[in-house]
């Protein structure tokens, strides 16, 4: 409400302003740049080795259906230390991977890829090692009136903050719903903290990314919200009378290239990125040497619960 | 005492004892002991008094003193006071300042004496009797990035829509820079508009801008004089970093009754002052209203004439100056002034008619009061007072209301958004002139600042079945701060050919639990190579204890005035100077300063903080870093003749680095790598005068993105939980920005014109003023945007080319206005 009756000083000022006012296109456009190779990987010991290849255009150019940003026959190496391990196999839609790999904690990995046409890039990174969750407790809280009720389930996260070292957290939360042929379908859940605790996350609307400068070494409790999302699961996906969600909390352990690309990252897209004028802009970290992207690692630790209900028609 | 010429009767000369009174040496008992080696108490006379215009009885500020027998003299103080000591016998006193007939006084004084001058306005500037010392404050005075503009200067050049603007003509001095086209804000040497003192009869005021930035609230027929410091602060300014505009009014012609005004394009004006017992008490009163939203409000009806219907609408401001000094004595005055301006934006519609009632408001309003209540007291002829209480506020309110009335049902929304600051300050400051080596002035003040940026209020009532109604305040809490200053400095004859000015100025904020205190050294010395020719050199370090969060560029109403906090330290800044005043003759003068600014703890919103955040306290939207800011000014300035004027150039770097953006340093979006300005006022003749001013500055920097890549694939695939698209729509595209203001503007310039006819009738005189802002019709970035070009064939899967637009304001805009003075 606040955004609206204050964008309407704006739009008065604006508005009084273009009485006044011209446009022109300039003729002089924004500086030509050549396009480079962009790496987007994020590595666990969970998963096969994946990365995804890709290019940079001028913000001017339109990709086009024919036009994917996607490369395809790049040369994309794969080193442990200094150690060579392998030439990672072209996949789908810019992806290369090797397959049956996974890597491990705590060593350094490091991708080159190049392709004619464009400088060669390389990044280095590293998979912390997970902080385990000491507890997770939940419970069912009730609210509304005498005409609505709204459920949502209160999260208790609690874990133990490593001593003498930089970390870098990340929590998620995904909800999985089954439909009539019991075919699970997962979606992302939002999360919701204490206004007061606003100023211990870096923002982002979908889940809660922090390091540890004010908690280094201390045991840490996450208190937390996520709404049971009851009108999606009526209309959304022709559930059963009765039917069960899964709810996942995903509690990460990133590396300081992957925080810092996620911080810069959700900051730029929940901003509007470059388009809204009433916001500062962002400058996206990378780590990608003479390129684009981010390759980074994390580890994690998953706590679930279930909810079992009635689905009232 | 021997006085020769004939300006004899210009003059009043009082002789009176030198008396301190016991009080005062009790409260100044510490510092005269400190200082009590500079007194010199034999062989010396002190002459003391005020310097004031002939006709109207206002004081002169900044009018010079001169001893011809001993090459010596001083200047009067801020209220028209001065006190110049010196060795028995002969002296030759001149006394002038520009615009006025020099006087000299041939005096062989023996005790200390009291003169107080009136000065003759110049009827002709050719016969203005210049003798050299007219040019006593630049090239002799320890002070430097000092600039004094003369209210006829302002008068005489061209203005925006017939509006006469003190705030758009010192944006044309070298080292201020003006910020987005038309708009009053000010950039002084690479600082933020936030980082200006601007004192109005020494009172802050926190909005200086009418029509979201594109006036300024002074009404020039009110003000007395301008002065702007752009560095080498004495240590009696704090408070900000980069500048401080320091604008006297009038005190209201004590002599006879007079008046002055002006209608024009948007605005219209009346000024009177005059006597209410004369040469004691006078009054000045000055008000000024824009007439747009009352000529509008026939067509604003005629246009949504509907049965039932009633649509209102519009934009004004006004603003009201006043003031009233009394003379108890030639030792004790009183002033009492005060300023409140305001600016209404509002809409309205009603519907009356068929079965139901309903009714919208939108209104937007925001104003400064400022109050001043000033006594000045001169306890002998080298100890002078001013003691000062004053009140100062800037208020924004957002308003909407909503009404709805039928038979069934009714319910009443209302919504307030508002922000301010208030000020309670209490000052007092002494000038003390011990001797001719030694000018000292003490001080210490007090602000009790309440703070309140953003509160709502919302409330709905309702008449239903349900109701539920609610009223309630949400936002951020008020913060309360006490501001405490205190400072000595000593303007210092070390040897005729140098001069310094050393001082100390002790800062202290307390707001909640957190005390900050700040010691701020300034130092500024001056060294004469010739009569005509000096070399100075400066040193001053500031800091601010508030700040300005700024959602534009543009000095909006809604930007908010906060203050430091635990979290926040307060501003710093460490700036050096060094320059060179060159008198060529009586009328050109060259000046060239150099100058480094280092700034701390500078505030800025994080990386896609969001202006309008409802969500979030301030504090978690700002960041804070540093700047830094060099460069080099030139000012050639031919001051007397038919034609006075001057051309400035100024070459400046100005950068700013914040952790939390970048590690690198980023041009500051007012970096400005050349500034020139070219100002010229041309009298023929008392009938008609000529003014034109022609700016060109590089063009400002601003944030655009070069080139785009693939965000990061959606983080579901990496913990296992779904993923995959690819419709083309669907591809997370990052706009690449490297950083901050990484993209430059094209060059701003444009040239202003103004003819001004004058004539003198029976009751006074009139003034027909007619020009053009703009006149060769230069479209100006206002601000850029990249756009898409739709043609035909664009469709989702042909996205239409996109294009970098430009938008301009102003392109040439005449105006012409009516002025009289009787």
């Amino acid at each position: 409400m606040i955004l609206f009756r204050r964008q309407n000083v704006f739009l008065f000022i604006f508005s009084v302003s273009l009485l006044f006012s011209c446009t022109k296109i300039l003729d002089d456009e924004l500086p030509q740049k050549e396009p480079k190779l962009v790496i987007n990987g994020i590595i666990n010991p969970d998963s096969v080795f994946k990365i995804n290849i890709s290019q940079s255009y001028h913000v001017f150019e339109n990709e086009g259906s024919n036009n994917l940003p996607f490369i395809q026959g790049a040369s994309a190496k794969l080193y442990k230390g200094s150690q060579f391990l392998f030439d990672l196999e072209e996949e789908e839609n810019g992806y290369y991977a090797a397959p049956g790999f996974f890597p491990e904690l705590n060593q350094s990995y490091k991708v080159e890829v190049a392709k004619s046409g464009f400088p060669s890039v390389q990044a280095t990174t590293s998979i912390p090692d997970p902080v385990p969750i000491l507890s997770f407790d939940t419970s069912m809280v009730w609210d509304g009136d005498e005409y609505y009720t709204f459920l949502s389930f209160s999260g208790v996260l609690k874990y133990k903050d490593p001593p003498g070292e930089e970390n870098f957290y990340r929590l998620d939360c995904f909800q999985t719903f089954f439909d009539e042929t019991g075919q699970p379908i997962t979606y992302r859940q939002f999360i919701d903290v204490e206004d007061s605790d606003d100023y211990f996350y870096d923002k982002s609307e979908e889940y809660l990314v922090w390091n540890d400068l004010l908690t280094n070494g201390d045991e840490v409790t996450i208190n937390f919200n996520i709404f049971f999302d009851h009108y999606y699961i009526d209309y959304g996906q022709g559930i059963t009378d009765t039917s069960t969600v899964i709810y996942s909390i995903s509690f990460s352990s990133l590396n300081e290239d992957f925080y810092k690309y996620d911080k810069s990252r959700s900051q730029y897209f929940e901003s509007g990125g470059t388009d809204n004028p009433f916001s500062e802009p962002v400058l996206i970290y990378s780590n990608i040497e003479n390129g684009y992207g981010v390759f980074g690692g994390f580890s994690g630790d998953t706590v679930s619960f279930e909810y079992s209900y009635e689905v009232g028609y | 005492m021997n006085v020769e010429r004939s300006e004899m009767k210009n003059c009043r000369i009082i002789t009176l004892k030198g008396v301190m009174t016991k009080l005062i040496y009790r409260i100044l008992m510490p510092f005269l002991l400190v200082m009590l080696p500079l007194v010199s108490v034999s062989q010396n006379v002190t002459i003391s008094g005020y310097i004031e215009d002939q006709a109207s009885g206002e004081k002169l500020l900044g009018a010079n003193v001169f001893n011809g027998k001993t090459y010596q003299g001083t200047t009067t103080n801020n209220y028209g006071f001065y006190s110049f000591t010196q060795g028995t016998g002969e002296m030759a006193l001149r006394y002038s300042f520009v615009g006025y007939q020099t006087i000299e006084i041939n005096l062989d004084l023996s005790r200390d004496t009291t003169i107080n001058v009136a000065l003759k306005p110049s009827v002709e500037l050719e016969e203005v009797v210049v003798e050299g010392n007219r040019i006593e404050n630049s090239v002799k005075s320890s002070q430097m990035s000092v600039t004094e503009l003369p209210i006829q200067v302002v008068k005489s050049l061209p203005v925006f829509m017939g509006e006469i603007d003190i705030i758009k003509t010192i944006q044309l001095l070298p080292g201020v820079q003006s910020g987005s086209e038309g708009t009053s804000g000010l950039y002084v040497r690479g600082g933020g508009p936030d980082q200006n003192l601007i004192l109005l009869d020494g009172v802050p005021v926190y909005n200086a801008n009418h029509l979201f930035g594109f006036f300024s609230v002074f009404n020039a027929d009110a003000l007395n004089t301008v002065k702007l410091v752009k560095g080498g602060f004495p240590a009696r300014y704090g408070g900000r970093l980069s500048s401080v505009l320091d604008i006297r009014m009038k005190e209201g012609n004590s002599k006879e009754f007079h008046g002055e005004g002006s209608v024009g394009l948007i605005a219209t004006k009346l000024t009177l002052e005059g006597p209410i017992v004369k040469d004691q008490t006078s009054f000045i009163v000055s008000g000024r209203r824009t007439y747009i939203d009352i000529l509008a409000q026939p067509f604003i009806r005629l246009a949504n004439k509907q049965e039932g219907y009633k649509t209102n609408g519009g934009y004004y401001f006004y603003d009201l100056n006043a003031k009233v000094n009394h003379k108890f004595s030639d030792k004790s005055r009183l002033y009492l002034s005060s300023y409140m301006g305001n600016d209404k934006a509002y809409a309205k519609d009603e519907y009356t008619g068929g079965q139901y009632y309903d009714k919208n408001k939108f209104g937007l309003r925001w104003g400064n009061i400022t109050t001043s209540l000033r006594w000045n007291y001169m306890f002998n002829n080298k100890l002078f007072a001013n003691a000062r209480a004053s009140y100062s506020r800037y208020k924004f309110i957002v308003s909407e209301q909503f009404k709805y009335e039928d038979d069934d049902f009714k319910e009443d929304f209302q919504f307030e958004y508002f922000s301010g600051i208030d000020d309670v300050a209490g000052s007092i400051d002494f000038d003390y002139v011990p001797n001719t080596s030694h000018y000292i002035r003490f001080g210490a003040s007090n602000i009790y600042h309440t703070f309140n940026p953003g509160v709502n209020a919302y409330s709905v009532s309702t008449e239903d079945s349900f109701n539920n109604d609610i009223d309630t305040t949400f936002g951020n809490t008020k913060i309360f701060a006490h501001e405490i200053d205190v400072y000595i400095e000593d303007d210092i004859n070390i040897r005729t050919r140098f001069k310094t000015n050393i001082g100390l100025h002790l800062s202290g904020f307390k707001v909640g639990d957190k005390f900050y205190t700040s010691v701020q050294p300034r130092i500024s010395a001056r060294y004469l190579i010739s009569e005509k020719w000096s070399v100075k050199a400066s040193y001053a370090k500031m800091s601010q204890y508030i700040h300005l969060l700024s959602n534009t560029s543009i000095g909006l109403p809604t930007d908010l005035w906060v203050p430091v906090t635990e979290n926040i330290e307060p501003m710093e800044s460490d700036q050096v100077a060094i320059g060179s005043v060159y008198n060529i003759n009586e009328s050109y003068e060259v000046q060239v300063e150099g100058f480094y600014k280092w700034m701390h703890n500078l505030i800025t919103y994080k990386p896609g903080a969001n202006y309008f955040s409802a969500n979030d306290t301030w504090q978690s939207l700002i960041t804070t870093g540093d700047g830094w800011s060099y460069g080099a000014e030139f000012l050639f300035k031919k001051n007397l003749g038919q034609v006075t004027g001057w051309v400035g150039y100024t070459l400046s770097w100005s950068e700013r680095q914040f952790d939390e953006v970048g590690e690198e340093r980023y041009p500051y979006r007012y970096d400005r790598r050349h500034d020139v300005s070219v100002v010229v006022s041309w009298k023929k003749n008392e009938k008609f005068d000529i003014g034109a001013a022609w700016v060109y500055g590089s063009g400002n920097a601003v944030t655009l993105p070069f080139d785009k890549y693939l965000s990061l694939d959606n983080y579901n695939n990496y913990l296992g939980y779904g993923g995959g698209y690819y419709y083309i729509s669907e591809l997370p595209y990052i706009e690449n920005v490297e950083n901050r203001n990484n993209y430059r503007l094209p060059a701003y310039h444009r040239l202003d014109l103004g003819f001004n006819f004058h004539k003198k009738l029976k009751w006074g005189e009139r003034t027909w003023s007619v020009g053009i802002y703009n006149a060769y019709f230069r479209q100006n970035a206002f601000f850029v945007y990249i756009d898409n070009q739709y043609d035909y064939y664009s469709s989702s899967t042909n996205p239409p080319d996109k294009v970098l637009k430009q938008v301009s304001l102003f392109p040439g805009i005449p105006y012409i206005n009516y002025s009289f003075r009787f």
